[in-house]
């Protein structure tokens, strides 16, 4: 029988003292007063977790926004513009041949570490990213060496000067050395951190690197060595903050003093608050739909052009996307203003005009399309809402646009494989830095999925082909910019896409933060950066 | 004693093996493949190639699991292929916050649960009853994730009292632990609310049998007082009877612990299993969850050696 009589003495206050404790941990905040970063601090909601902060293993733009103050390029892109500028390198010469780049750099500059940068710091860059014999190759993988694969090798002439010598050439060079697998890392950094050198960064760059806090923060502080203008901004912070509604709720308290991608309600809503900046840039960014050119009815140009008519971009972009996209004209994104001719022609929005292309095809009511969207993705936007916007277009001229939807990596699986003839159309987007790069891997006849390309609707026309070609070898700008001009007309003619949206990348920022300004590079240099 | 320790113990082997093979199984079935989420959409198929063999993708998945049950051996969880960094630190990194969280809450979900299912069975079908079992039930239906929106909205966007999301203040060098405190209570309360409800509306039964049962009337007749009737032997006895209830609340505590986590952004096991979901990041996800598991199995553990050392009956069996 349970004993009464024989317990210990009790302990009646046990439950009095821990209700106490609740009370009194309840309680310590509230004479606190809210918190905000300090003036110099700057702190910046991400996205994501970083996974490398190694600007040639990293693909993410969230790590970039990273890189691009730790680090800096021979080249990068002059503010507000997606055109190379003097960087690292002081100037370049390029040979009448375009295979010959002669840079010479910077005298002075260090690495966060304290280790020169000179040419042989160049040179190492390039070896480790390309020759898999190098004894730190194996500190990748590098996702974006192909960018580079044109270089046959690298000359230096001085310990300021040397030669970059192309297999063939190759006039994208100078806009991928802008962008951040240019980015120059500190060979004594590698040769020292080895694989882990991703975690423990060094650059050149107006910030160096303190700390990574797993999920907190990664904390960079001004670089007192630097070569070029020394900002107000004694710090930066950089959060991951995975959910919007968390990085909608910091903004209001306060707790950050900018963040991105936020939802469009969201954004027309702190345009209305008072005490904050949104601030909007279109990228060179394009989400278009892939056509099957090879077959089913979409083999006919006048069914792809009719598909171009019938779809109301302006509504997709204003009422699906409320306005964070802007109508995309060409192949080529308006972020490379140099190389697109603004009064290009292109698809209005003609329901009548789309029926009678189908009636002349042979098509009445009722083509079956079937239509790979997938459920979200880089770049993608609201693949599933616009695709069904898409659906309800197609479904006014008469097409039953029947969608299928997939995971994206399950996705890009699927359609980097090629359209199989069952599939007629595919949702896509890309994030290029210069106007050769999707052309080049998505338009030409041999950049089929076969041959290791990403024309997945089979697209084939040799005029375009050569433009291609053509442009990548000529050296002088204007020249390419008239040929892009030529290759985005061709292309309108053949529809081999419907051209739908260039994403604008969207920053909400606290009204005190002076001299921020979204580059069509997506990329966040704070250097100039400072809080009032 | 020692005996039923060694069992229970020895039970945990078979329980993990089962459960990284189910995990194991299903990341494979998961369509999404590793070697695309690290090569982005840039990705050749050639490229892709290369990366599955490097992964060892290329082999079965039984094939991979066993090889993964070696290195298992050898305490060697891998390399996560997301992170750029071995499986084991970041887990480790990751396991302080979440025990912090889920650990904080059980405690506080307890004592909060019965606290009500005390004040509900001591004053049966009054005011005050009936209070406590709709604040219970409200406590049952709230989602946690809605009720941690809430808070954020009213304490730290409207009053500015406590942060938003965190564990620490990011621009303060160290942590101090009025800090952690500060951004631990949001959270805390969001998942604690939940197991309180769950513990009160068992416990007020619990306790309703209780101070029915003999020996409470044969100590009322012995004429000891009513207080320490309630606080000793009821709390004692009913204590005994919601161990294994307690036990199974820390199961749903980690499983709140995923969104909970996301939504204060703490950083624990639970959000880094979502972002390495999201990255097909296998060894990431076995690692997280074998953490996890290991974790429930022991405080359920914990829970029936509790009830073991509250009532005799079980020391008996």
């Amino acid at each position: 029988m349970p004993g009464c009589m024989d317990e210990r003495p009790h302990r009646t206050g046990l439950l009095a003292v821990a209700c106490c404790a609740v009370v009194a941990v309840l309680t310590i905040p509230s004479g606190c007063m809210r918190e905000l970063p300090p003036d110099a601090t700057l702190v910046i909601a991400q996205t994501a977790e970083p996974r490398s902060l190694d600007p040639q293993v990293t693909t993410a733009l969230n790590d970039f926004r990273i890189c691009a103050n730790l680090y800096e390029g021979l080249v990068h892109y002059r503010p507000g513009t997606l055109e190379p500028a003097p960087g690292l390198a002081r100037d370049w010469s390029i040979s009448d041949d375009g295979r010959v780049y002669r840079f010479s750099l910077r005298p002075g500059v260090r690495f966060h570490d304290g280790s020169p940068f000179d040419a042989e710091a160049v040179r190492f860059n390039f070896q480790r990213l390309l020759d898999p014999d190098h004894p730190d190759h194996d500190t990748g993988p590098f996702p974006l060496a192909f960018f580079f694969e044109q270089i046959e090798r690298i000359e230096v002439l001085d310990a300021l000067t040397l030669r970059f010598v192309l297999k063939e050439p190759f006039a994208p060079f100078l806009s991928n050395l802008a962008y951040p697998t240019g980015f120059m890392v500190s060979p004594a950094a590698v040769r020292r951190w080895g694989g882990d050198f991703g975690r423990h960064p060094s650059g050149t760059g107006p910030f160096r690197f303190v700390d990574w806090q797993a999920g907190r923060r990664v904390q960079l502080a001004r670089f007192t060595g630097y070569h070029g203008d020394v900002t107000a901004t004694e710090t930066l912070i950089f959060r991951p903050i995975t959910d919007p509604m968390t990085r909608v709720a910091e903004l209001r308290a306060g707790g950050v003093d900018l963040a991105f991608e936020l939802s469009p309600d969201n954004i027309a809503a702190f345009r209305r608050r008072a005490g904050f900046q949104v601030l909007e840039a279109t990228g060179p960014h394009l989400w278009f739909l892939i056509l099957n050119s090879r077959d089913g009815p979409l083999a006919d140009v006048r069914v792809r052009r009719a598909l171009n008519l019938a779809i109301d971009k302006q509504s997709l972009v204003h009422n699906v996307l409320r306005d964070t996209a802007e109508v995309a004209s060409g192949p080529i994104p308006r972020g490379f203003a140099w190389a697109v001719n603004p009064s290009a022609a292109t698809f209005p929005y003609d329901p009548k005009a789309a029926r009678a292309l189908l009636t002349e095809a042979g098509h009445g009511d009722g083509l079956v399309l079937r239509f790979l969207v997938p459920r979200g993705g880089s770049g993608m936007l609201a693949p599933l809402a616009m695709a069904t916007a898409i659906q309800g277009d197609l479904a006014r001229v008469g097409i039953d646009a029947r969608i299928a939807s997939y995971e994206w990596n399950a996705y890009l699986a699927r359609v980097n494989s090629g359209l199989d003839p069952e599939a007629d159309m595919a949702a896509m987007a890309w994030m290029t830095n210069d106007p050769d790069t999707l052309p080049y891997l998505a338009l030409r006849c041999d950049a089929s999925p076969a041959h290791g390309g990403f024309n997945s609707g089979y697209y084939c026309n040799p005029a375009v082909d050569a433009l291609i070609e053509q442009a990548r070898r000529a050296t002088r700008r204007d020249e390419r910019a008239s040929l892009y001009r030529r290759l985005a007309d061709l292309v309108h003619q053949d529809a081999p896409w419907v051209i739908i949206a260039s994403w604008r990348q969207n920053l909400v920022a606290q009204g005190r933060v002076q001299g921020l300004r979204l580059e069509p590079s997506f990329l966040l240099p704070l250097a100039r950066v400072r809080k009032q | 004693m020692t005996a039923y320790l060694i069992r229970r113990g020895l039970l945990l082997v078979p329980v993990l093996l089962g459960v990284s093979l189910v995990v194991f199984g299903v990341m494979s079935l998961v369509p999404g493949d590793p070697a695309l989420a690290i090569l982005g959409p840039y990705a050749t198929p050639e490229r892709l190639a290369d990366l599955r063999v490097e992964l060892g993708l290329d082999q079965s998945w039984p094939v991979r699991y066993l090889h993964w049950l070696g290195n298992l051996a050898h305490g060697d969880l891998g390399r996560s292929v997301s992170l750029e960094r071995p499986v084991l630190d970041t887990v480790l990194e990751r396991l302080g916050p979440t025990l912090l969280l889920g650990g904080s809450a059980l405690v506080m979900g307890t004592l909060l649960g019965f606290a009500a299912a005390m004040l509900a069975a001591l004053r049966q079908n009054r005011t005050a009853d009936r209070l406590v079992t709709l604040l219970v039930l409200l406590g049952i239906s709230i989602p946690s994730f809605w009720l941690g929106l809430l808070l954020i909205l009213v304490f730290a966007v409207w009053l500015g009292w406590l942060p938003v999301s965190g564990m620490t203040t990011v621009w303060l060098p160290g942590a101090t632990a009025a800090d952690v405190l500060r951004h631990l209570l949001l959270p805390m309360l969001s998942l604690s609310l939940v197991a309180a409800g769950v513990l009160g509306r068992i416990g007020r039964s619990a306790a309703i049998d209780v101070f029915a049962a003999e020996h409470i009337r044969l100590c009322r007749a012995r004429g000891i007082s009513e207080r320490r009737i309630v606080l000793v032997h009821g709390l004692k006895a009913i204590l005994a009877r919601m161990a294994p209830v307690i036990g199974l609340q820390a199961g749903f505590l980690i499983g709140g612990a995923v969104y909970i986590e996301t939504i204060f952004q703490w950083p624990g096991l639970g959000r880094m299993l979502v972002d390495a979901i999201a990255a097909r990041d296998l060894r990431l996800v076995q690692g997280g969850v074998l953490v996890l598991a290991t974790a429930y199995v022991l405080v359920n553990l914990a829970a029936d050696l509790m009830q073991h050392g509250l009532d005799r009956r079980t020391r008996a069996a």
